[in-house]
């Protein structure tokens, strides 16, 4: 793991002791970010739970919506059949490595399965911030790298980050993967993609900015010819999906269906469409809120493009799908799904490069509105599922 | 000992690739019920009810001035006060039933426009698959469906009344209106007996 986050592009690194040193002290920083980050999530909805009297547990505090799914897998395991809901809703939908990790962590301390998932959440972010930085440090300034690390850390929707939802996990492997391709650790960097697809649904699109990476460092004609040193990017890229894969492999074993996890959709009225079309109809249609959603995931696709345009292809790409796919099925989850995604704070750090006045402009309009999530979020306000 | 790396790296994508394969022909043939299919994959049914489905009684009349648990998903517009309109060349209907179903019978209002060339709506009616009828229809009237008995033979419960309209149209896209719904018959009323 260690030789996976040490940059290749700096050999002699640790020989100075300068910059280990220099690392060292990074490290401190990025993990009080991440500390004074998760202070004021926790901070705010204890805040707003006892003013309000809302009665939440400290352990449930951040425990809504679909936190209650993954507990149910983390305590009890995959449904052998649908729930008792009309609507045949189903524990399928929710992809297993979070709460497999939220169980072992439970057993491990002796606090339960929610407390686990709580661990697993916040010790994800502070190692996705880690390596966070140690990525952007050989390509964006010091002061942008770091920026992009508190643009995060502080975003509206990092409530995300410390809730018992995917969203950490999410993000560190995204990284993990993103950073070992990008040094050319490729086994390593489909290994993370992998566990990214055992994630969530959208984990396994991870192999196309991988794709377009090793595009990049090798051309297309060297990988189409199987030339010697392509034989690790196709076994990484060919990992991709494996996590996907043995969830489905346990679904048709389990219940029967090994496309349980899409088809079960269907009880939330999910279907498949055209995702620019269902933006368009969220602007012509729909209500404040969804307007707000639509707007939200055509700013996602503008900084996903803008990042394409400035030599960040693959974030560009993650942006880009990672908006679409969402809002292929409903536009509610845009602003969620786009803006937990770590290349948003990669083109707000290249576009404020030049100015530390508008860095600070921009943490000073991303602080208020979290504080606002946190508080809709405790209050399980519809709009925050 | 590089050279075995190679071939080690591509002696584990062609493993991969294999294993993606098998749970790729796994997905294609899932082993799953009739209620499961009907609801989850074929994505037909609009009310899962509990695990219970669609579940009628045969002789039931229904009165499709409501929504009702038997139609599908798609094909159907939405129940009006007089009944409901197919929206579509296809629409179906789901019943659970006990016994074995031998007649339908159906209050219908086809969607003509003489005036505009359609002066008939022709429906072919199928039962579990097999073909129970074709009719053309000209006015309101009430039909007598028989089922073929080799409808239910394997159907495990399950009726599924298929209704096949070629001639559906819209009365926007015929210049009479700006409805833009696929319309072939109405339905007011209907049991299965």
């Amino acid at each position: 793991m260690r030789s996976m986050l040490r940059n290749r592009s700096e050999p002699g690194i640790r020989a100075t002791g300068q910059p280990e040193l220099s690392w060292r002290a990074d490290l401190a920083w990025v993990l009080s970010v991440g500390v004074l980050s998760r202070a004021w999530v926790f901070g705010v909805a204890w805040l707003f739970n006892e003013h309000f009297g809302l009665g939440r547990s400290p352990l449930r505090l951040l425990c809504s919506w679909d936190c209650g799914w993954y507990q149910s897998i983390a305590e009890l395991g995959y449904d052998a059949q649908p729930t008792d809901h009309p609507l045949g809703e189903a524990n399928w939908a929710f992809f297993p490595l979070f709460p497999l990790l939220a169980r072992a962590a439970g057993w491990a301390t002796g606090w339960g399965a929610l407390a686990g998932g709580l661990l697993v959440a916040n010790l994800a972010f502070m190692t996705g911030l880690c390596v966070l930085h140690r990525h952007l440090r050989s390509r964006l300034p010091p002061e942008a790298a770091r920026f992009v690390v508190v643009a995060l850390a502080f975003s509206p929707y990092s409530l995300y980050f410390s809730a018992p939802y995917t969203e950490s996990l999410y993000l560190m492997l995204m990284v993990c993967a993103m950073h070992c391709a990008h040094q050319r650790s490729w086994v390593w960097a489909g290994l993370f993609a992998a566990a990214l697809s055992a994630t969530r649904n959208l984990g396994v699109f991870v192999v196309l900015p991988m794709a377009l990476m090793a595009v990049q460092q090798f051309g297309w004609r060297a990988l189409l010819r199987l030339a010697p040193g392509t034989e690790r990017v196709w076994l990484g890229l060919a990992l991709v999906p494996l996590g996907l894969f043995m969830f489905m492999a346990f679904l048709h074993h389990h219940m029967g269906d090994a496309l349980a996890f899409k088809n079960v959709q269907v009880a939330w009225g999910g279907t498949l469409g055209n995702p620019l079309r269902v933006i368009w109809h969220a602007f012509q249609n729909g209500g404040l809120y969804e307007q707000y959603c639509a707007a939200a995931a055509c700013l996602g696709l503008v900084l996903g493009v803008f990042l394409m345009a400035r030599g960040w292809q693959p974030e560009g790409l993650i942006l880009i799908i990672g908006v679409l796919i969402p809002a292929a099925v409903r536009v509610w989850s845009a602003p969620r799904y786009a803006f937990a995604l770590y290349p948003v704070f990669v083109a707000l750090g290249v576009l404020t490069q030049a100015s530390p006045r508008l860095r600070w402009l921009v943490l000073g309009l991303l602080v208020p509105p979290s504080g606002f999530l946190i508080a809709s979020w405790v209050a399980q306000k519809t709009f925050m599922i | 000992m590089r050279q075995g790396v190679r071939w080690l790296a591509w002696a584990g994508t062609a493993a991969l690739l294999a294993f993606y394969a098998k749970v790729g022909m796994l997905a294609a043939e899932p082993t799953v019920g009739h209620l499961y299919r009907l609801y989850y994959i074929d994505k037909g049914l609009r009310d899962w009810n509990h695990g219970k489905g669609p579940v009628y009684q045969l002789g039931q009349e229904l009165d499709f001035r409501q929504a009702l648990p038997f139609l599908s998903r798609v094909g159907w517009a939405y129940p009006e006060d007089w009944g409901t309109w197919t929206d579509g060349p296809v629409a179906e209907l789901h019943f659970r039933v006990r016994g074995m179903p031998s007649s339908v019978s159906m209050e219908v209002n086809p969607f003509v426009a003489p005036q505009a060339g359609l002066p008939a709506q022709t429906v072919r009616i199928f039962a579990n698959g097999v073909g129970a009828g074709e009719y053309s229809l000209q006015s309101a009237q009430t039909l007598h469906v028989e089922l073929p008995a080799s409808a239910m033979t394997h159907s495990n419960e399950f009726l599924t009344l298929r209704f096949e309209m070629p001639h559906a149209s819209s009365p926007l896209k015929m210049g009479l209106s700006p409805d833009g719904r696929l319309l072939g018959i109405g339905v007011r009323r209907l049991s299965v007996n």
